[in-house]
């Protein structure tokens, strides 16, 4: 139940060996047959999208969609909002898709924009992006970094009691040198791990297209959305009954679903009063961490 | 924009009509369907389609959730379309007179409004319309307010989802207010010159569609007695899948075999490729540009502040057409031979062991009479009349009785007038008052009728001297001017 007003759309041509049409039905033409097989929605088991392809699972058989027939990034997502605005409204068909940033459009539901929301549109920048993807792996691994700092304080207060010995003379030399050995290691470790973030923040790039994409955000009474503004039809929000909470940063406000943020909304695109309104607003939907 | 539309005659199950498929038009007329509150799989609560000519929202259709075909819905009438654009209003009458006056072809004279609907494919075909309400109220002022209308339904109880009908009652486009008596009297001098006059009609929902032009046409039809044709179009939108015990003896889900709109099945691999392709490619939630403008004016209420009045003959008119009633019942009853209504009239419900409409014997009754009423209106009579002589039938003779109460006949009047002369010593103390009710009204009707064809005679004898002058003055000029082009 979203996404369904998007026009149906064809994928691949008439000299590919298969040729499909995706919309209100699912159909197969192969060539030499001019008759199209046509699938209801509730005949396809299967939806999974990886990096080069989609595939439908439908009466038994895979149909492969590779993403060269389609070589607009546009055309690739609209498929993409098509296909999970069915998943929505077809919740049996096992789904499987890649990491992305903008929510998935299984989650929407046909809702109208009220006159009355906080409407952006906009880019991603990768700053705000990256900064934040480090600072949710920071309040992620917190405490494991701290029980890291002390761990490695204690181990090198012990190994420095082992080796030089006299703790009882020493321990006012011991105690700052194992302290800021516990520091560097946890240093260390938050820099290794802030990397890792920013590389897989970069790899999300090269999977997820959207990003590159002019975004549409909406926060609203009714729910929010995130959508490529090519496909933003004004009526496909995310209900506010399906977030858990939201972290706000320095550059984003980020709203979790399932433990995964799905809803990314840049600060940057509001004024800085208006910022404080939306803070303001979301929390009265969801708690605040 | 120039609108790229291709169109196909076909001939389905007997069924000829016109396929049409919209690439690309103004999309001046369709539907939208409203997506106001946040809604679920599953949700139930109303799901409201807005039908619309221009920027006007005409029509609202209000079902208890989108995935319910099923139930009857909500209708109303939210707008006008004499509101609209000038050019969309002069298309749809140019089709209706290029059809129906000209005789022109059907794909030639709905080629202007084809150029104004929604993209898709259509189902476009001539048919005789019902403009009533589908219980017998004339239809332009049947829908002021909201209210749920039998035979609305996607899928109706006894019209399944296999059967082909025409989705002939009405609902207008228009308020009575832009009724308009010289309209009338138009249409009246365009049926008595021989020329026939008929409307064009768009697929709302079930057994409905809107009447789109041809309103003053549909009264003049009435008040002469004529059929009242529309060039009916119906938007393609559903599919029709195999048969539930096939696909179980394959277990598989049911396969899609053909398109589907009320009046044609139309099997898939008789569809044009291209028009197929074009079918599939079509969402039926898709949204027209004006949305939004559509969407804030659909809140507005319709208020009728028109004085006018429907003739009165039109009412009682409407009251004699066929009700969806009797429509489904004649998809119910396949036929009826005298054996099986005299058993019926023996108050039985088999004959030969076999169950001739339902074991209930009322409801075979009802069935009974609205298939009669239907398909053979005489049998009807006899049918109908045998059953209030029937002492043994009286359950039935209150519905019988205010079936027959409407129509204006011989039969019936004679059967009254037996009533009321034999009084209350003949044993029918029952019927004796509404018999004396329809002697009293058909009397004043028959009077009524002599006094006018009297009134009309004294007018044609006033009239005839003076047409015979002037045909002679005309003949005189005729001649004249031949001698003029001879020289």
């Amino acid at each position: 139940m979203a996404f369904e007003s998007l026009h149906g759309m064809k994928v691949g041509n008439n000299t590919a060996e298969q040729s499909f049409v995706v919309g209100d039905y699912f159909a197969v033409y192969t060539r030499g047959i001019e008759l199209p097989r046509i699938y209801q929605w509730n005949e396809v088991t299967a939806i999974a999208e990886n990096r080069l392809e989609f595939l439908i699972t439908a009466d038994g058989t895979q149909y492969t969609l590779p993403k060269t027939m389609i070589a607009d990034v546009r055309r690739q997502l609209a498929l993409r909002a098509i296909l999970e605005g069915i998943v929505a409204a077809h919740p049996l068909i096992d789904y499987k898709y890649q990491k992305r940033v903008l929510p998935p459009k299984t989650l929407y539901h046909n809702c109208d924009t009220p006159p009355a929301a906080y409407v952006a549109r906009g880019t991603y920048n990768d700053q705000e992006l990256s900064y934040s993807n480090v600072v949710l792996l920071g309040s992620r691994i917190g405490k494991a970094l701290i029980a890291i700092c002390i761990l490695t304080s204690i181990i090198v207060f012990i190994l420095l009691d082992v080796f030089l010995g006299q703790t009882g003379r020493n321990w006012f030399y011991f105690l700052p040198i194992a302290v800021m050995s516990g520091g560097v290691v946890t240093m260390f470790a938050y820099l290794v791990c802030s990397m890792l973030a920013k590389y897989l923040y970069a790899s999300l790039l090269h999977v997820d297209p959207a990003v590159t994409q002019s975004i549409t955000f909406v926060v609203s009474n009714e729910g929010f959305a995130a959508v490529e503004s090519d496909l933003y039809t004004g009526s496909d929000l995310i209900s506010w009954d399906d977030a858990m909470f939201f972290i706000e940063t320095n550059y984003v406000f980020m709203v979790y679903h399932n433990q995964k943020a799905i809803f990314w909304l840049p600060k940057r695109f509001f004024p800085k009063d208006v910022q404080k309104d939306i803070s303001n607003f979301i929390a009265q939907k969801i708690a605040q961490k | 924009m120039n609108p790229i539309i291709n169109t196909a005659m076909m001939s389905v199950g007997g069924r000829e009509f016109l396929l049409a498929d919209v690439i690309k038009s103004a999309a001046n007329i369709g539907q939208a369907m409203i997506t106001g509150r946040m809604s679920r799989p599953n949700d139930h609560f109303p799901v409201t389609k807005l039908v619309f000519v221009g920027d006007e929202p005409i029509v609202s259709i209000t079902a208890r959730g989108s995935e319910e075909v099923h139930s009857d819905k909500l209708i109303a009438q939210v707008g006008t379309a004499k509101d609209c654009d000038d050019n969309v209003k002069s298309r749809l009458s140019v089709a209706s007179d290029n059809f129906f006056t000209y005789g022109q072809s059907i794909s030639h004279s709905l080629q202007p409004v084809l150029e104004l609907l929604m993209p898709g494919l259509y189902c476009c075909y001539e048919a005789k319309m019902i403009p009533t309400d589908g219980t017998g109220a004339y239809f332009w002022n049947a829908y002021t307010q909201r209210r749920e209308v039998k035979g609305t339904a996607d899928v109706g109880a006894v019209i399944g989802r296999e059967s082909s009908f025409i989705p002939a009652f009405l609902v207008p486009s228009t308020t009575l207010a832009d009724f308009d008596e010289p309209k009338v009297r138009a249409q009246l001098d365009k049926i008595k010159q021989g020329k026939r006059v008929g409307g064009v009609a768009l697929h709302l929902t079930g057994m409905f569609s809107l009447l789109l032009d041809g309103h003053h046409s549909s009264m003049a039809c009435m008040l002469t007695d004529n059929d009242f044709g529309c060039l009916v179009i119906e938007p393609i939108r559903q599919t029709l899948t195999e048969h539930e015990d096939i696909a179980m003896e394959a277990r598989r889900i049911p396969r899609v075999i053909a398109l589907s709109c009320p009046y044609a099945k139309i099997p898939v691999e008789e569809v044009p490729p291209s028009m197929l392709e074009s079918f599939l490619h079509h969402r039926v939630m898709e949204k027209p540009v004006n949305y939004l403008t559509l969407k804030s004016k659909s809140n507005k209420v319709l208020r009728n502040q028109s004085k006018k009045i429907i003739p009165k003959e039109v009412h009682d008119k409407a009251l004699l057409l066929p009700t969806i009633a009797m429509i489904e019942s004649a998809h119910a009853v396949t036929g009826l031979s005298d054996e099986q209504l005299d058993a019926l009239l023996a108050g039985e419900v088999k004959l030969n062991d076999e169950v001739i409409i339902t074991n209930n014997f009322y409801n075979s009754i009802i069935t009974a009479c609205n298939y009669l009423q239907y398909a053979d209106f005489d049998r009807f009579l006899t049918f109908a009349l045998d059953i209030l002589r029937n002492r043994n039938l009286t359950a039935t003779h209150k519905f019988v009785t205010e079936r027959l109460f409407n129509i204006n006949h011989e039969r019936i009047y004679q059967y009254y007038l037996d009533i009321v002369d034999a009084g209350v010593e003949g044993g029918y103390s029952d019927a004796l008052m509404p018999a004396e009710l329809y002697v009293r009204r058909y009397e004043t009707m028959l009077q009524e009728q002599e006094r006018e064809r009297e009134k009309q005679e004294k007018l044609l004898r006033r009239v005839a001297p003076r047409r015979a002058g002037t045909n002679a003055i005309v003949s005189q000029m005729e001649s004249v001017v031949s001698r003029t082009r001879g020289k």
